[in-house]
């Protein structure tokens, strides 16, 4: 399992739009995608599972990777969140 | 029949009855699980397909905003947590799609409801989207088959999927039997300009489908089958109408200014983001009133700081550095809000509301401050106070302007610049308006509550409505009285209210020298188009012999009589 800690940068954090950018990018790989959020456990291939995340502008999460794919899906995971989910 | 009018025009089409599907979606044990799970793979498929089709459309058209309703639709139909639940239930319980479809929409709508974050609590109704275009998928019915060509859509309820749907078929007018005048379908039609009539009661069983229908959204009437005289009424009706489109073109998207070339500003008065795209359509220089009841409707609980961030924000976006005037939560009066607890009271328009209750309530009030502090740091943002009767109100609301922004500061959150103003609409402000004017950054005068306030009259009550008109001298007196006071302290008057869109009366305000006036959107170009015949000096004289009249009939007169001489 990978783990790494994602900071969000765009200005509006875990909204609609990019709840659904995320579950899309996400969904493409094997492996589970979770993020740890205040003691809770949120799946990112859910876009229901990303909103109610409920991550801000700011904040830094723990995202969980496990699967075979693993270090790629981090790898594409950090891209995402380096390009603010392509919004500002 | 008569309804509400929820979307201003009128229209003249064939009824299209959408009827309430009924499937029997009671629980049957399946013998052959794989047949079924395969039924509602189908299903999803046939969903995906046409809710992709229908995204690709309107993305070509460039119509975003619809298309990521749809998008979330589309997205729900891939997650584990709705199908992935649906298609479990059928396998391990072995029971029809049907069934499962409508248990897991159920727990999965109450799940989302009872979140403390509205823009989940929205998704509710996206979730009821799905399920019905699920069980028309799984029942193998076609939607009843479009007619080509205009038609007028008659249903019990819409959802806003089936608005942009129906927008794109033709749609001339929509006439529900319930349907609220904050409801999603209501502001997705107010955002296409597509008339509207709600709460028509007994509707589906007086139409047919396919009959002819005149939808008269200015009158309040639907007329089934309109006699020779009622459509030729219409025809007349489309071609002014037509005609005063085109004449208003040229005034879109020019600059605002009076006919001796003094600048002014028309704004728009909006409750969603919805509204936006259209807005700048009509070229709205900015927002002069934004209503944020609706964020707090139709819901269970007050929304959280976040979630209005999320949805003043886009606004500011949207608006691409125009103004954006937020008031503050006005909750009382005729509009009721379950949750705030605010009892029953006799006089609710003299009652608990506005600034009083907010004021009372940091709980409800500081996180409505914290995300309009928030979206100033997008975008040129000011804050409006409702109800303002005693400078002790301004002064305890800026004290808490500044706790949030302290607050936000220690958060480590950005938040803006903004400049608090306040909507002038109690007598009591009205008069005090040279001290107002010193203690706040500009006026919104509110004409709806003052004239009813000023002619002790409720605005509601149909046999004192004679008394509640907008030319009451007595009215006029304090517009004057309080631009008077706004300009010797050097602060922007704006008004908001009805009265601002009003042909007969826009001469009088740009005489008294209001800066900017908010209007409904579509009266923009036409707003605009009145203010540029009207010079400032001719009006001034104007308003000064309003002023001098004793009656609202003789300033009615008055009026009408001094404008025939410019044309």
């Amino acid at each position: 399992m990978v783990v790494k800690e994602l900071q969000v940068q765009n200005k509006l954090g875990f909204h609609a739009r990019v709840a659904s950018r995320i579950t899309r990018s996400v969904s493409a790989f094997q492996s589970s995608v979770n993020v740890r959020k205040d003691g809770r456990c949120f799946d990112l291939k859910s876009v229901t599972g990303v909103m109610m995340a409920n991550a801000k502008h700011g904040d830094i999460v723990t995202v969980e990777i496990d699967g075979p794919d693993e270090e790629t899906a981090a790898q594409a995971l950090e891209v995402l969140f380096a390009e603010k989910f392509g919004e500002t | 029949m008569n309804g509400t009018i929820a979307v201003g025009g009128m229209a003249l089409a064939e009824v299209h009855i959408i009827a309430e599907q009924h499937t029997d979606v009671g629980r049957r044990a399946v013998e052959q699980v794989e047949a079924e799970e395969a039924r509602l793979d189908a299903a999803v498929r046939l969903c995906a397909a046409e809710l992709s089709k229908l995204i690709c459309q309107l993305q070509e058209e460039g119509d975003s905003d619809h298309a990521d309703i749809l998008d979330f639709q589309l997205l729900l139909l891939e997650d584990d947590h709705y199908i992935g639940r649906i298609s479990r239930m059928v396998r391990e319980e072995r029971v029809n799609c049907e069934y499962a479809v409508s248990q897991c929409s159920q727990a999965y709508r109450q799940e989302l409801s009872s979140l403390d974050n509205p823009y989940l609590n929205e998704r509710a109704a996206d979730i009821t989207d799905i399920e019905k275009r699920l069980l028309r998928a799984l029942s193998q019915r076609d939607e009843a088959p479009v007619r080509p060509g205009p038609k007028i859509a008659a249903a019990v309820d819409l959802t806003p999927s089936q608005v942009v749907e129906l927008g794109r078929q033709g749609l001339r007018g929509i006439v529900l039997e319930k349907g609220g005048l904050s409801s999603h379908c209501v502001i997705l039609a107010r955002s296409m300009g597509i008339p509207c009539i709600i709460g028509v009661a007994g509707l589906l069983e007086q139409v047919r489908d396919g009959q002819s229908l005149l939808l008269d959204a200015e009158g309040g009437r639907i007329i089934v089958e309109p006699t020779l005289e009622e459509i030729q009424a219409f025809e007349q009706y489309e071609a002014a109408y037509r005609a005063e489109q085109k004449e208003l073109e040229q005034f879109r998207h020019a600059p605002t200014a009076t006919a001796d070339g003094q600048a002014m500003k028309v704004y728009a008065n909006i409750t969603s983001e919805l509204e936006v795209p259209e807005l700048l359509k009509q070229g709205g220089e900015g927002v002069g009133l934004l209503r944020t009841e609706l964020l707090y409707m139709e819901r269970e609980s007050v929304p959280d700081e976040d979630s209005q961030y999320a949805a003043y924000s886009a606004i500011v976006t949207g608006l691409a550095g125009r103004p954006l005037i937020v008031r503050t939560l006005d909750v009382g009066g005729d509009k009721h809000i379950p949750y705030l607890n605010i009892p029953q009271e006799d006089n609710p328009f003299l009652g608990y509301r506005a600034i009083r209750y907010c004021l009372d309530y940091p709980e409800v009030f500081h996180p409505q401050l914290a995300a309009i502090l928030r979206a100033a740091a997008l975008g040129p943002v000011q804050l409006m106070l409702p109800m303002v009767a005693t400078m002790t109100e301004v002064e305890r609301a800026r004290d808490a302007v500044a706790q949030v922004r302290a607050e936000l500061k220690e958060r480590g959150t950005e938040s803006g610049p903004i400049s608090l103003g306040m909507m002038v609409e109690t007598p009591a402000a009205a008069i005090m308006a040279n001290q107002f004017a010193g203690a706040v950054d500009f006026f919104s005068i509110g004409t709806n509550d003052l004239t009813q306030y000023l002619l002790a009259a409720d605005r509601n009550n149909a046999k004192v409505a004679g008394l509640n008109s907008y030319f009451q001298p007595a009215l006029l007196h304090m517009v004057d009285h309080i631009c008077q006071c706004a300009h010797r302290h050097g602060i922007e008057v704006d008004i908001c209210g009805q009265a601002g869109e009003m042909d007969e009366l826009i001469p009088l305000w740009v005489g008294m020298g209001v800066d900017n006036l908010s209007v409904s959107v579509p009266s923009i170009p036409r707003v605009r188009r009145t203010i540029s015949q009207c010079g400032a000096v001719a009006c001034r004289r104007l308003a000064d012999r309003a002023l001098q009249c004793s009656c609202a009939q003789e300033v009615m007169s008055c009026v009408k009589e001094e404008v025939k001489k410019w044309s």
